[in-house]
């Protein structure tokens, strides 16, 4: 009996592997293998024809290229405004709904994240509105309460605030659910021991809260930012090409460019895509390296 | 034992699917010919022709002149089927470099030869002289000419047969001067030639609350012949003595051109949005917000359109009646300075065929498509200029029409370098650098020599490219 387990469970195994099959394929299809090719276009000149080794030649081209390294700063100024606003602002809420009942928490749980299965085209177009300088609503605020009227996506000072703005306002929802789902994994008597110890609530949050909130707060801050920087709808759908004056273009939307829109650059988009996925795993790592520590109480 | 047949069993059924994945994921060519034994022939068009009076109901849509003339052809010729696609605006600078990217391109396409000739610049083109020999004499020169391109052996050949095209002018909405007696600032019915100082005086009389006289937009390289007619008017040119090695934008007339805009601006006459406005300035005009825009003769027809969707409101003088009248004015420039008009051509060209077959059904099929009658629909149709003398004068019934079609005949054409190779690659970087200007975050003058340094890099890796590609041998020695 135990020696026939022995020998099938090999068998087994190998037939396990079939099961892995469905969700295998089209991860090497569409992830895996695009990802490996666009890595490998980027040191190669392709041409509608015909297609040469060219070596680090598009990656010797960025060093002089002013847009992508406009790109790159826009994209970094798109991190800075957004990822801490995100962090902050969903702890903030989740310590705010998560003391309240049941159906007071289900409902901001709610509201926070319907902007994030509306979808990215919906609400542009709704922003889009918002910030219109002839018949949008910011503009009616503003002018009606400050006398103040502005081109808000025309000026290069406002443009990409406020492009910030929109792509905060469908970030909040995932980790607002994250953090309250985080929270609701705090013993209590953690609480209660520091309430015994005189600790006030400020003190019980920065104390016990924050350090114990570590694993969800890495898990955003990579998440998030690995997803402003691959900012791309918001600039489309707001913007014409990243203006004004390359104001709003982020690497995303320059890759995007450079592939499809007539230049055909495609050898250059994925030189473009590869320095992005550097950085993106090297910003990744950091973060695991700092914020990844097991968490002490003391 | 069993979770080994069952594996198996899950291997042998998958087989199909994943065969099935590979065949039509590696079959790069199209099928030659159908079930019937007739050559299929695929032809893209552009979204030119909407309505054809004379065909009535059987021409309503974008598309059905395409396969109202497939039908014809296909009745002549039952050995060949044509399938056409109708692409959007869009559509066309994506679509159609990804399927010769991804081997199935189409056979024939219609299209802008700004944008064909960098197909035969990349080599994926067949030559058409073969197809208007002895008939030369009949196509338009300046159409006929801007088709004729360089090939890689150096030799000037047709790359697209001239099917129609269109000259920009200076469109204004007259009403908007008549209505408030301002009429005689502009030129003549009989003469719409403007000398500069008239037409400033004309747009200082005009403009305020509401009304930015000249619609322009920068926000995007489309529509950049109406920014550059300004340009063109200080004398400024794009490149000089058809020289694409590098552009000539940078120049005195260029930046007092530049300067001349930003102060327009300053001054009210620009759309204070300029520098992020896309098409919205044609909507400006219906509504009577811009009153002057560098346009084709084709404006007339638009109008008509915008006329029936109930889209005109311009009103100067509050007396509830549309004020429009489309008046045609020849674009005006500084003294001493010819006035250089854009020429745009639309041509079709053939992909390159492996197929001698197929080849030959294609070939016939534009020979067909660039017939006199053929052009004549097009061009009446889409209020165009005909590729083929032969087609005669379409615009007869337009008298306003037929006279600054004259005048512009007689001037020079603008050099926009659209079918020089780095056509694209060059346009696209010019918008940025004017709405530095525009937002005051450059000068004129630095935001043209910053224009010209990224042109210039441009245009230095398109040179390395083609000496590398023309000549391996150069690049190994080095």
């Amino acid at each position: 009996m135990s020696s026939a387990a022995i020998e099938t469970v090999p068998r087994f195994r190998r037939g396990g592997w079939m099961f892995l099959l469905p969700a295998a394929i089209p991860f090497v299809a569409f992830v895996l293998w695009p990802l490996i090719h666009g890595v490998a276009l980027g040191f190669f000149d392709v041409q509608l024809r015909e297609t040469r080794f060219i070596g680090l030649e598009n990656y010797y081209r960025l060093i002089g290229d002013e847009t992508f390294w406009a790109a790159v700063k826009n994209t970094c100024g798109f991190v800075v405004l957004v990822v801490p606003t995100v962090w902050v602002l969903s702890l903030g809420v989740s310590a705010v709904v998560f003391p309240m009942g049941r159906w007071a928490r289900s409902f901001f749980r709610f509201a926070f994240y319907v902007p994030v299965v509306a979808g990215g085209v919906c609400l542009a177009m709704v922003w889009l509105w918002i910030f219109d300088q002839r018949y949008g609503l910011l503009n009616h605020v503003t002018g009606s309460l400050l006398g103040l009227e502005l081109d808000w996506l025309g000026r290069t000072d406002t443009a990409l605030p406020s492009l910030a703005v929109v792509v905060i306002s469908w970030s909040l929802g995932q980790p607002i659910i994250i953090f309250l789902a985080a929270l609701g994994g705090i013993p209590p008597e953690l609480y209660e021991a520091a309430r015994i110890d005189g600790a006030g609530p400020l003190r019980r949050f920065w104390h016990v809260t924050l350090p114990l909130l570590r694993p969800a707060s890495l898990f955003v801050l990579v998440t998030q930012t690995i997803g402003v920087f691959q900012v791309f709808v918001v600039v489309l759908l707001l913007t014409v090409n990243g203006g004004p004056a390359h104001g709003t273009r982020t690497i995303v939307y320059g890759m995007y460019e450079t592939a499809f829109t007539p230049m055909y650059d495609f050898d250059y988009a994925a030189a473009q895509g590869s320095v992005l996925l550097v950085a993106l795993g090297t910003i990744a790592i950091l973060q695991f390296r700092l914020l990844g520590r097991k968490t002490r109480l003391d | 034992m069993t979770g080994f047949r069952h594996t198996r069993r899950q291997w042998l059924a998958s087989l199909p699917v994943l065969g099935l994945s590979a065949w039509s994921g590696c079959s790069r060519q199209r099928p030659v010919r159908d079930s019937r034994g007739r050559v299929i022939v695929e032809y893209w068009h552009q979204p030119m022709v909407q309505q054809v009076p004379e065909l009535g109901d059987e021409v309503k849509e974008v598309g059905d002149f395409e396969r109202f003339l497939a039908r014809r052809f296909m009745a002549e010729n039952p050995d060949i089927v044509i399938r056409t696609q109708c692409l959007n605006w869009e559509d066309l600078p994506r679509k159609v470099p990804i399927s010769v990217l991804g081997g199935r391109p189409p056979d024939v396409l219609m299209d802008y030869v700004g944008r064909t000739s960098g197909f035969w610049y990349q080599g994926v083109l067949e030559p058409l002289d073969e197809l208007v020999e002895g008939i030369e004499h009949d196509f338009q020169p300046r159409m006929f000419e801007a088709s004729r391109l360089v090939g890689s052996d150096g030799v000037r050949r047709l790359h697209a047969v001239p099917l129609c095209g269109w000259v920009q002018v200076l469109v204004l909405n007259r009403a908007a001067w008549d209505s408030q007696g301002l009429g005689d600032l502009l030129p003549t019915d009989e003469d719409p030639r403007w000398r500069w100082d008239q037409f400033e005086t004309a747009l200082e009389a005009i403009a305020g609350p509401g009304v930015t006289p000249l619609g322009m937009q920068c926000a995007s390289e489309q529509g950049d012949y109406r920014v550059l007619q300004y340009f063109w008017a200080f004398g400024a040119e794009v490149y000089h003595d058809r020289d694409y090695s590098r552009v000539a934008l940078n120049s005195p007339q260029g930046v007092a051109a530049l300067e001349w805009l930003v102060k327009a601006k300053r001054k009210g006459w620009i759309q204070s949005n300029v520098a992020t406005a896309g098409y919205g300035f044609f909507d400006m005009f219906w509504r009577g917000q811009t009153v002057a825009i560098p346009s084709g003769v084709s404006m007339r027809r638009t109008y008509e359109n915008a006329l029936r969707d109930g889209k005109i409101t311009a009103d100067f003088n509050g007396d509830g009646r549309v004020d429009m009248e489309v008046f045609y004015t020849l674009p005006p420039t500084q003294p001493e300075v010819p006035t250089t008009l854009p020429v745009s051509t639309n041509g079709l060209v053939v992909f390159r065929q492996e197929d001698p077959d197929r080849r030959e059904a294609a070939m016939r099929f534009v020979k067909f498509l660039t017939s006199t009658e053929t052009v004549g629909h097009y061009a009446r149709a889409s209020q165009m200029l005909p590729g083929r003398k032969s087609v005669g004068p379409i615009f007869a019934d337009q008298p306003d029409v037929t006279r600054i079609l004259g005048l512009a005949a007689e001037c020079p054409v603008a050099d926009m370098g659209a079918t020089s190779p780095s056509y694209y690659d060059i346009r696209k970087r010019m918008p940025p650098y004017l709405q530095s200007a525009f937002l005051g975050l450059k000068t004129p003058a630095e935001a043209l020599a910053g224009f010209e340094r990224e042109a210039e890099g441009v245009l230095r890796g398109q040179l390395a490219s083609t000496q590398s590609v023309d000549h391996p041998g150069e690049e190994s020695a080095q």
